[in-house]
């Protein structure tokens, strides 16, 4: 289809608008800053450009875009995904341009740590940056054009008040966009005024029925199952909203949209993806394995964006359900395992009783430690592997609490992951501009952010020969991964003898094939 | 048939005059009230000596970052339109004023809380 003038942009810059390789999991490189290698090299392998039509439609884009321009062309708007590198072919004629984003500012875990880490800005920021500061924008503004941003982490525009007024971001909002999105788009073809921030509330989320079907293709075929989570953990936003379950025919429509449109992967995404069709937290096996039935039928290769490692070990323990998945997933031949994050947070079961009691659920809060080793070793069993996160420098934490998650991770050796700790930042911290030097890391800290890194080095080699990037196809970029983890490695012995600390013996990783 | 957000009644407060902590305090004393008596739409409205200053969004930053439960609407206006808008009433509206003075004869629907 042709395309000339378009009344609504909906954009974002290079390190979202990309397919990361077709391998989600290198996105996270996005988060950091380029560390052994120039920041062109270290954006091609995490953030390559996307392929585009010849009037800078991207063939795949961020969900969440791809979600409002299904709604805005629903309700008769000219309104279309384009690529940042050909924002500027629209820019002075377009009404609005909307922008959604990840990590607009690098404030959120895990770029926040490898600034405090390294001290450098990671890329997502330094590219979003850069996209704002176009001249193109500045003369668009000067024209009229409005600026809507939006995402999870429209919060953070609250503690960057002087960029908010210099790039004239007219509108943030903050939760889901379906019914803000179309009362705003109305006031700006009204000539009114449109608000600062908008935070719609529990209240204002959609119904099912007002969710539109993306039209084109998502990055690396990711599908949403299901929105909100029943857990209520202290530290996420998500668990505030309705739960609503995707109907199959709906996730069904959205997965063929991305195969006809040549993505034949698949990324089932949810808070908890063991929890779609769930009767409060338990899993409810019948839904599932028709949602990997239908996922099978569908796509080459499926992965999962999130799942709870309490519902893990329930669905294994109480209906052999993990293995009954992986038997779906494994039926077409053309793949062997399954990636998934998941958030291990704390290995002290008093701290986990503070933050989440319902995480564990239905396992009791001081079980938890049990629960993660159980559920690690499920997947392992199972070939899932998860990239799973912990929280350190929580206001409630104490060093008791950090060494159980220590001693936690020592149990966790024999299996197969990889575990990045992210760093609480308390929010009175950002509005300074050097606030990641005020960041405060203990020797516990430090205990358990090596054993991390130890233990994912060791796994990351194996996951990619084996797994991730076993094709030969891949031999660039696994190479390249290789020889940072060679790098990285180096550079971990390094600091460890700087602090006078004796190196782990990574030889005690017990491997359980 | 998607329902829209701005369509319906919001608990109105205003704020005119200079922001502070006080009259942010203020502004959450009333916010806290109106969820506690089941209010789930907010709009808070500041009225500004020259558009496009953005610097009061430092201080309603802890009201924004602190709300889970309502939907909230800022906005902001130049002073010069807050005659209009007080015309244009449909619902009370609660106006914060801080180290400024200003009536509404005759508008009912119009309470005025001054930080002392």
């Amino acid at each position: 289809m042709e395309l000339k003038n378009v009344d609504i942009i909906l954009t974002t810059d290079r390190s979202m608008m990309t397919n990361h390789h077709g391998k989600e999991f290198l996105g996270f490189m996005a988060t950091g800053p380029p560390i052994g290698m120039p920041e062109s090299l270290w954006m091609w392998i995490a953030c390559p450009k996307m392929k585009t039509d010849r009037f800078g439609r991207p063939w795949q884009a961020p969900y969440a875009l791809r979600k409002l321009e299904a709604l805005l062309q629903d309700h008769g708007y000219n309104a279309w995904v384009i690529d940042p590198d050909y924002v500027d072919l629209y820019i002075d004629k377009a009404k609005i341009m909307m922008i959604s984003h990840h990590d607009y500012f690098a404030l959120c875990p895990p770029s926040s740590e490898w600034w405090v880490i390294t001290r450098k800005e990671p890329v997502n920021a330094r590219s979003f940056r850069r996209f704002m500061e176009k001249t193109s924008i500045r003369e668009a503004k000067k024209r009229g054009l409005k600026i809507i941003v939006g995402g999870p982490p429209a919060w953070q525009w609250l503690y960057k008040v002087d960029l908010w007024a210099n790039w004239g971001v007219d509108t943030v909002v903050e939760g889901e966009g379906e019914r803000i999105v179309l009362d705003l788009v109305r006031k700006v073809f009204d000539n009114e005024p449109l608000p600062r921030y908008v935070f719609v509330g529990p209240g204002d989320s959609p119904r099912l029925e007002e969710i539109s079907t993306i039209k084109y293709p998502s990055v690396n075929g990711l599908v949403e199952i299901m929105r909100g989570c029943p857990r209520g953990c202290k530290f996420c936003s998500v668990t505030l909203r309705s739960l609503r379950n995707m109907p199959l025919d709906i996730i069904e429509k959205e997965m063929i949209i991305n195969i006809e449109n040549g993505v034949h992967n698949g990324i089932l995404h949810s808070e908890d993806v063991l929890l779609y069709g769930a009767r409060g937290i338990k899993p409810n096996p019948e839904a599932l394995l028709k949602l990997h039935e239908l996922a099978r039928k569908h796509l080459k290769e499926i992965a999962w964006s999130h799942a709870s490692l309490a519902a893990i070990k329930n669905a294994e323990e109480e209906y052999k359900l993990i293995s009954k998945i992986m038997e779906i997933v494994k039926s077409g031949d053309n793949q062997d395992y399954l990636g998934v994050e998941v958030g291990l947070e704390t290995g002290s079961p008093k701290l986990a009783k503070k933050i989440m009691p319902a995480k564990s659920a239905p396992y009791p809060p001081e079980k938890w430690p049990q629960v993660v080793e159980d559920a690690f070793m499920i997947m392992h069993e199972n070939n899932i592997v998860p990239a799973a996160t912990l929280i350190l420098g929580l206001p409630e934490e104490s060093e008791e609490d950090l060494v159980m998650t220590a001693e936690l991770l020592d149990k966790l050796r024999p299996y197969r992951s990889l575990i990045v700790p992210m760093f609480f930042v308390p929010m009175g911290l950002l509005k300074d501009k050097d606030w990641f030097t005020s960041v405060k890391v203990k020797d516990e800290h430090i205990e358990v952010m090596r054993k991390c890194l130890w233990h994912s080095v060791y796994w990351a080699e194996d996951i990619i020969n084996r797994f991730y990037l076993k094709k030969s196809s891949t031999a660039p970029l696994r190479i390249l991964l290789k020889l940072f983890l060679r790098y990285v490695r180096w550079k971990g012995r390094s600091v460890e003898k700087k602090l006078g600390l004796k190196p782990l013996d990574i030889s005690l990783i017990q491997t359980v094939r | 048939m998607v329902e829209s957000v701005l369509d319906k009644t919001f608990y109105e407060i205003w704020h005119i005059g200079e922001v502070d902590d006080l009259s942010i305090d203020k502004i959450i004393d009333y916010m806290n009230k109106a969820i506690s008596e089941g209010a789930r739409s907010i709009r808070l409205r500041f009225y500004l000596n020259s558009y496009g200053d953005l610097s009061y969004i430092q201080y309603i930053r802890r009201i924004l970052l602190n709300n889970t439960l309502a939907t909230i609407v800022v906005e902001d206006r130049v002073i010069e339109e807050l005659g209009k808008d007080v015309e244009k009433l449909n619902n009370n509206v609660i106006v914060i004023m801080n180290k400024v003075e200003k009536e509404f004869p005759g508008e009912d629907k119009v309470r005025i809380v001054k930080v002392v």
